[in-house]
């Protein structure tokens, strides 16, 4: 040994210390945010100050929005259905947090899988299947009429906020949830000890504690309400969001009006980027309560006729009814159909018309989404762990970037690839790379907070100690890093391929005829008003989504994992 | 087995001084242990030897090469980390086996030479057991011969028993010195316990906001401290703040004929072990007078705290008395220092130098 490591002596002195792996991931991070974040939200930053015709430099795009009442209603309509849906996941998703904490329901852990189980379908299939219950001929529309009662309608603003409700209240109920597992029970029995009725006690020990939660969970509600593209698209009919107007002045039929549709993308991006200013501003100098070794509370049983009626049925009528969706289009997508109308009969029919006609879709879907996986999966190890490992300003910076596609929501960034990459030298548009591209970069970030999460919990020493060993940094990080981050990068990459197999909103953007994928397909059927198919192509989204999420429990999506 | 040859070493962080030009030798097949406080710098100096920190100024030589440039990867050390730092996904074979993995040898001697080290921390029925299969003392001897079998030029331990219980450590540091004593292996030992220090080393460096304070045996270091810290820091020890006046040294009102000539007017330090301090019969001009606060029975003696009516505390180590008794607390006491070391306590650059 010791030979050669004279003879390395002088060339160490050279290369060690100089810039090294790392410091290419960090500027091929930096490039990378820039070139996929940056480059495209500065296009659309810059149309929106030149004027649509005349391309004039001003603010003239702005003042035909706030000047047209079309415009505004929009914002109002975006802002009302994202406050209404988060009040309303509230609403849903505290009180049964608190019950499923506190009390003992029959078939508990049995409504808790149910609660997760409808967070991970597809959102627009949820909106597409309560068209089939109550639509116009809906399943019960017709019911309810035969008997006489006329339901409300499930399109517009109500129908909107009803479908999300029952689509994200899973969020705020995973967050409270956890929160109360993390408060220890001995602190309700101090309240009680000084007095306090259990309700009492409850409401001034137990919910101060849950605010972060409650807020965190509101935000992400409202978010994701906001940037939604399907359920507005497909129940709002006349009813303009945000997220559909950028759409349609893009893509309009007469031209579009792409400065406009900059503009609209623009305000979008702003409230985001504000509501995440609020959430922190509300929770600024608080931490989340508590740690996971506490024991909390008791679950009580039932006591009472109207305990062991109200509660069960609360629990096991909300799951239920977010997880009617599933079933219908799973029932549906086996039925004899003619355009929107269903028969008695079953059929395989929809499952030959998906595979004569869009089987492309099927095949599209599965190799977009590997292969944004694929990026996802080492870009996210790697920056994963320069974050974790490397605290400079650049890296920093970095990190910093990263929040970025947190806030911008699908058609926005759809809208900014087609405007950013549609010259030379990168004319990527229609093609599979620019779907694949946006794929990677709105799952990125969440791939690398999973990434660095793991690496913070290992030791340095650790490494350390491979290093001591003769293993030079890389081989380190392959032999050690890479074996103990990869059962969380298995996890975290079968979440990412679940959302990016249900993509819609930026996919439908940067689609062409060549690059159709299952949602797609569901989306262009529902609107052709071919319900057989839809429900048959929604299915097979279902099955690959339950068998990826099959996968991740299996690699190690513990049960605290997913906070349950 | 190596020696290790340190010059001018100074090491920064965020401009402040860290360690300030050191110069050390330690000799080959020595146990050599850097002690001191927290902060002291003594584990910046060891992640220089490994080669985790590079020196901004002065030279390493490992064996008498220089290796203040090699990476730590090429530097042939072994190390042994406070937090075991075995690899959680390898079992204890691999974890041993993987340093001579990246050396490439043979597959039938390399598990010769794993099972050959995990005979020597005895632990040869483990091999197949997973990291968190293992107590925190078997984690540490894994963590032992997984650097050992490497055979390092120098074996480097930063605090490697200061996660585990007080019997474990007594246990386990006899287990290194036998182990290093048998190997011959030059090892650099990290430690903040002055006791772990005394019992397992040849020599000792003791160490004070980056500077070196004394490098000596551990008699050399408990009976002729060169530094006020090392006196302070090294077993009980009471430093009383004197000063030179008529020929004598003034201590907490007391005048003792001083141990060497001192100039007028001198500033000193006098330190006192418990064993330095005799009970006397009553009063007189070379006695510390004061009261009993706390009264210790340790088994072979007994040790007296006494506040000292001139102010400062001082402890004592009394025979044990054939009748057993202790004295009472509050009760005055008289006391003659049978001499220690004394210390210049002037502000300047020789403050806290030995005098005498």
């Amino acid at each position: 040994m010791r030979p050669a490591a004279r003879a390395d002596a002088g060339r160490a002195r050279r290369r060690w210390r100089g810039p090294d792996l790392w410091d290419g991931v960090t500027l091929a991070g930096f490039a990378v945010l820039a070139l996929l974040v940056l480059w495209p939200l500065g296009q659309l930053f810059r149309a929106s100050f030149h004027a649509e015709f005349t391309g004039e430099f001003g603010l003239s795009n702005y003042a035909t929005f706030f000047g047209s009442r079309y415009f505004r209603a929009a914002l109002w309509n975006s802002l009302a259905i994202s406050a209404l849906s988060a009040l309303g996941a509230l609403a849903v998703g505290l009180p049964l947090a608190v019950v499923m904490a506190r009390r003992r329901i029959p078939g508990g852990g049995a409504v808790r899988i149910l609660i997760v189980l409808s967070l991970m379908s597809p959102p627009f299939i949820g909106a597409y299947a309560w068209i089939i219950l109550l639509g116009r001929g809906g399943v019960l529309t017709r019911w309810a009429q035969a008997a006489g009662v006329d339901l409300p309608s499930i399109y517009g603003p109500g129908g909107i906020v009803f479908v999300s409700v029952l689509q994200l209240y899973p969020l705020v109920f995973l967050l409270a949830y956890g929160a109360l597992q993390r408060i220890d029970r001995s602190l309700e029995e101090a309240a009680a000890i000084l007095g306090r009725r259990p309700a009492n006690a409850f409401l001034t020990t137990a919910f101060p504690m849950m605010r972060p939660a409650v807020v965190t969970g509101a935000l992400l509600v409202f978010l994701a309400v906001l940037s939604d593209f399907g359920a507005p698209i497909l129940l709002g009919e006349n009813f303009e969001v945000l997220a559909t107007l950028a759409f349609r002045l893009y893509l309009s039929e007469v031209g579009g009006e792409p400065a406009m549709a900059a503009t609209t993308s623009v305000l979008l991006v702003a409230l985001a980027g504000a509501a995440i200013l609020l959430q922190r501003l509300l929770l600024a100098g608080r931490s989340h309560a508590g740690d996971s070794t506490v024991a909390p509370p008791e679950r009580r049983a039932l006591r009472g006729a109207a305990e062991r009626l109200l509660l069960p049925a609360f629990a096991w009528g909300v799951v239920l009814v977010a997880n009617l969706p599933l079933l219908v289009i799973v029932y549906t997508s086996f039925l004899e159909t003619r355009g929107p109308v269903f028969g008695e009969a079953f059929s395989l029919m929809s499952y030959r018309t998906v595979f004569a006609t869009v089987g492309r879709a099927v095949t599209n879907s599965l190799t977009f989404s590997a292969l944004a996986l694929a990026l996802i999966a080492v870009a996210g190890a790697l920056l994963g762990y320069l974050l974790a490992r490397r605290d400079t300003a650049a890296t920093r910076a970095l990190d910093a970037l990263l929040m970025i596609p947190y806030v911008i929501p699908g058609t926005v960034l759809g809208i900014g690839f087609i405007t950013a990459f549609n010259a030379p030298p990168l004319y990527l548009t229609g093609t599979v790379a620019i779907i694949v591209v946006a794929y990677f970069i709105r799952r990125l970030p969440y791939m690398v907070r999973a990434a660095a999460a793991i690496v913070y919990q290992v030791d340095r020493a650790v490494e350390e100690a491979s290093v001591n060993l003769g293993a030079p940094p890389l081989r380190t990080f392959r032999k050690i890093m890479l074996p103990l981050m990869a059962p969380g990068l298995l996890a975290g990459a079968t979440l990412a391929f679940v959302e990016v197999i249900n993509e819609l909103s930026a996919t439908v953007v940067l689609y062409t005829g060549r690059t159709v994928t299952m949602p797609i397909a569901t989306y262009s059927q529902v609107i052709g008003g071919a319900y057989g198919t839809a429900a048959a192509v929604a299915s097979l989204l279902v099955l690959v989504t339950g068998l990826a999420l099959a996968v991740f429990n299996l690699v190690g999506g513990r049960e605290d994992r997913m906070s349950l | 087995m190596a020696d290790i040859s340190i010059r001018g070493a100074v090491k920064r962080f965020s401009g402040q001084e860290a360690l300030k030009r050191l110069d050390l030798d330690i000799r080959s097949g020595e146990f050599f242990t850097l002690l001191g406080p927290s902060g002291c710098g003594k584990t910046t100096l060891l992640r220089l030897i490994a080669g985790f920190h590079e020196a901004d100024e002065g030279r390493l030589a490992i064996a008498g090469e220089d290796a203040g440039h090699l990476p730590p990867w090429r530097r042939e050390t072994g190390m042994v980390f406070q937090n075991y730092a075995l690899f959680p996904h390898l079992s204890v074979f691999d974890n041993v086996a993987y340093g001579l993995r990246q050396r490439g040898l043979p597959r039938a001697e390399l598990a010769a030479r794993v099972h050959e080290a995990l005979a020597r921390v005895r632990l040869g029925p483990f091999a197949a057991r997973m990291p968190e299969q293992l107590s925190g003392g078997q984690k540490q001897r894994v963590a032992l011969a997984r650097a050992l079998v490497i055979r390092p030029r120098v074996l480097l331990m930063d605090e490697p028993l200061s996660n585990l219980d007080a019997r474990l450590r007594i246990d386990l540091r006899r287990d290194i010195r036998l182990l290093q004593q048998e190997l011959g292996i030059t090892t650099v030992y990290v430690t903040h316990d002055q006791e772990e220090a005394l019992a397992v080393s040849d020599r000792i460096m003791v160490m004070e906001a980056g500077e070196i304070r004394q490098i000596g045996t551990p008699h050399a270091i408990y009976d002729a401290p060169e530094h006020v810290f090392v006196a302070g820091f090294i077993g009980a020890c009471a430093l009383l703040p004197g000063r030179v006046r008529g020929g004598a040294l003034e201590i907490a009102g007391a005048r003792l004929p001083p141990p060497a000539p001192l100039p007028e007017g001198a500033e000193v330090t006098l330190a006192l072990r418990p064993q330095d301090l005799a009970l006397a019969e009553g009063p007189g001009p070379d006695r510390l007078a004061g009261r009993v606060r706390l009264a210790s029975f340790l088994g072979a003696q007994t040790r007296l705290t006494v506040a000292l009516d001139a102010g400062g505390e001082v402890e004592a180590d009394l025979p044990r008395g054939a009748d057993g008794r202790l004295p009472a607390r509050g009760a005055p006491v008289h006391l003659a220092p049978l001499g220690g070391p004394l210390f210049d306590a002037r502000p300047g650059p020789g403050q806290g130098r030995r005098l005498a």
